[in-house]
């Protein structure tokens, strides 16, 4: 069976086998259903294929806080993300959306039933334990990104160990938060089954629309005293 | 941390129901199968985000469906029975695995043997090899004029341990890993989860890992620990497994890396009564770091204990260690509980004797 399994084990084969410490993780997006930009969910690639879909990164914060797991600077903070899983990360630990185990999730999905981060690859990688972990996925052309995390503590990175303990990332999770880039929006997801993340259609801030609405009596009563 | 403590009747307890039952349904071998139960406590979480967790096993079997000789190996993961008449495929379905185990042999390491029925014909089965450490099934079961005799019983699922629709679990339900109780099973390199979404989740009444697919089929192999989690604050809750008694001994795989293994039997042990640094491939050493170790659960830490085996190049030599100089040998591995054992070299295989007459 061609799984994500197997290539997370095809990867950490040697540190498996050892006796070092290691943290479990697992991601469900449940219900929900992870949409681009302009409203398209992001691509699964082939069914039947796993890695082939759009990226999505593990990681964190160094600046975050339990309340705050996308760091103190806003979207500045954006360099300041620790990936640890990915192209290039030490671990050798890669997903994307429309990776499955068992059954196969649609396009949005992404059910990543476990893996495990070992240490003795990259330890200095690795969060302060109760660091909020934070998943970042990206549009195809990888231009625009959303960050996925949660305030509650159940997303918070634990000091690896034997046993290792066991990380849950599900999207069904109370205290979900969001970020997404080309905006500073920042809201919490529904938990109504099937609502999308909508970084493209958040709705304005209170303050923002008022403005917007402010601004639009303002031309219209100019527009008609130049009629006049 | 609040103590934890697993409560275990013993088996002189457990096994209040000795029944006789007709093992044998298509008339090979009449025997008499004790069963009995054996209760587990799991203590309600300590708050909303400190949850209690229990490893725990269950060393009981579902009734057999059918046991007799084997007539004959014929290939790698096939054998044919004497005196089957069954149905094609009758043991094949994913919604009731069954496994065929070894019951006697004039072979010692064959007794206990287990493998996962994936079909049959109406007196053959193809088994599943898979994660068993055996590459032929004829290494495992033979034929001949002494032949291996099997039994074949249904697996203990999720579902038939834990509850189903039809039986509600003990164990609270929720929408996510993170919000209900969760049975942790070891897939050999890192937990897989489980909770059931009860009635006010969709899709409800279901074992959830990920995604929506229903999981309340799968294995728990009779050498697999269980860890459970309770993230509750009522309780504690009881949790009651019914079955048959172990009646042979029993064969566990210890592959290189990490196992969660259970405690095989219904009856207490030691951890020098396990065996384990008898194995010829059990790594001593001088910490738990060097050598294979053997992790119990401490129910009133709420941590896992490390132990290792000196063996004979370290002083003081010979003993389980945990801290300090003192042997350990006699740490309890109660009824009812797992331990988890990280292993570096070839695969291992233990066979521990019947502790008790069946």
């Amino acid at each position: 069976m061609k799984t994500l399994t197997s290539s997370i084990l095809a990867f950490c084969l040697f540190a498996c086998v050892a006796n070092g410490a290691s943290i479990a993780i697992s991601i469900d997006t449940a219900d929900k259903s992870l949409r681009d930009e302009i409203n398209v969910p992001l691509s699964g690639g082939n069914p039947a294929v796993n890695g082939d879909g759009t990226q999505v990164l593990l990681g964190y914060f160094s600046d975050a806080t339990a309340g705050n797991p996308f760091g103190t600077a806003g979207l500045n903070a954006v360099a300041a993300f620790t990936a640890l899983t990915g192209p290039g990360t030490p671990f050798g630990i890669n997903f994307t959306i429309g990776d499955q185990v068992i059954n196969s999730p649609s396009n949005g999905e992404l059910f990543v039933d476990s893996f495990s981060i070992n240490t003795g690859i990259n330890d200095a990688l690795f969060p302060a334990a109760g660091t909020p972990l934070v998943l970042r996925f990206f549009n195809a052309s990888q231009t625009f990104l959303v960050d996925v995390s949660n305030t509650s503590g159940t997303w918070n990175w634990a000091t690896p160990n034997t046993p290792p303990p066991l990380r849950t990332l599900a999207f069904s999770d109370v205290g979900l938060v969001y970020r997404a880039s080309g905006s500073n929006s920042r809201g919490t997801v529904s938990a109504t089954a099937q609502t999308n993340i909508q970084t493209n259609n958040v709705v304005p801030e209170p303050a923002t629309g008022g403005l917007l609405a402010l601004g639009l009596a303002f031309f219209a009563a100019r527009s008609r005293r130049l009629a006049a | 941390m609040k103590a934890t403590f697993l409560r275990i009747r013993p088996l002189a307890t457990a096994i209040i129901a000795t029944l006789f039952l007709p093992v044998a349904l298509h008339g090979q071998t009449a025997t008499t199968v004790p069963v009995g139960f054996i209760t587990v406590t799991l203590p309600a979480a300590i708050d909303a985000n400190t949850p209690s967790s229990s490893a725990v096993s269950v060393p009981l079997y579902k009734p057999a469906d059918f046991a007799g000789a084997v007539a004959s190996v014929d290939s790698t993961n096939q054998i044919t029975l004497v005196g089957a008449a069954f149905t094609a495929n009758q043991f094949a379905s994913p919604s009731a695995p069954r496994l065929v185990r070894v019951k006697t042999s004039a072979t010692a390491s064959h007794i206990g043997k287990m493998f996962v029925v994936t079909a049959n014909t109406t007196n053959q089965l193809t088994v599943d090899l898979t994660g068993t450490g055996v590459v032929n099934v004829g290494d495992a079961i033979t034929a001949g004029a002494t032949p291996d005799t099997v039994e074949i019983l249904p697996a203990n699922t999720i579902g038939s341990v834990f509850g189903n629709a039809t039986t509600p679990p003990t164990l609270a339900a929720g929408t996510g890993a993170n919000t209900a109780d969760n049975v942790l099973l070891w897939n050999g390199s890192t937990w897989d989860a489980y909770f059931w979404t009860g009635t006010a989740t969709t899709p409800n009444n279901i074992w959830k890992r990920t995604g929506n697919t229903d999981r309340a089929n799968t294995i728990i192999y009779p050498d697999d620990g269980v860890f459970l989690v309770r993230r509750a604050i009522t309780g504690p809750v009881s949790i009651t497994f019914m079955g048959t008694v172990p009646s042979t001994s029993e064969q566990s795989g210890i592959p290189s890396g990490s196992t969660f293994l259970a405690n095989r039997f219904p009856v207490n042990t030691t951890l020098g009564g396990l065996g384990l640094h008898t194995l010829p491939g059990w790594t001593a050493g001088t910490s738990a770091n060097n050598a294979d170790s053997v992790y119990v659960w401490n129910t009133v830490s709420g941590a896992w204990d490390a132990y290792f085996w000196t063996g004979t190049a370290t002083t003081p030599n010979n003993i389980w260690k945990r801290t300090g100089n003192t042997d350990r040998s006699n740490t309890p591995i109660l009824a009812g509980t797992a331990i988890y054992i990280t292993h570096a070299g070839t695969n291992l295989n233990l066979t521990q004797v019947l502790p008790y007459t069946p």
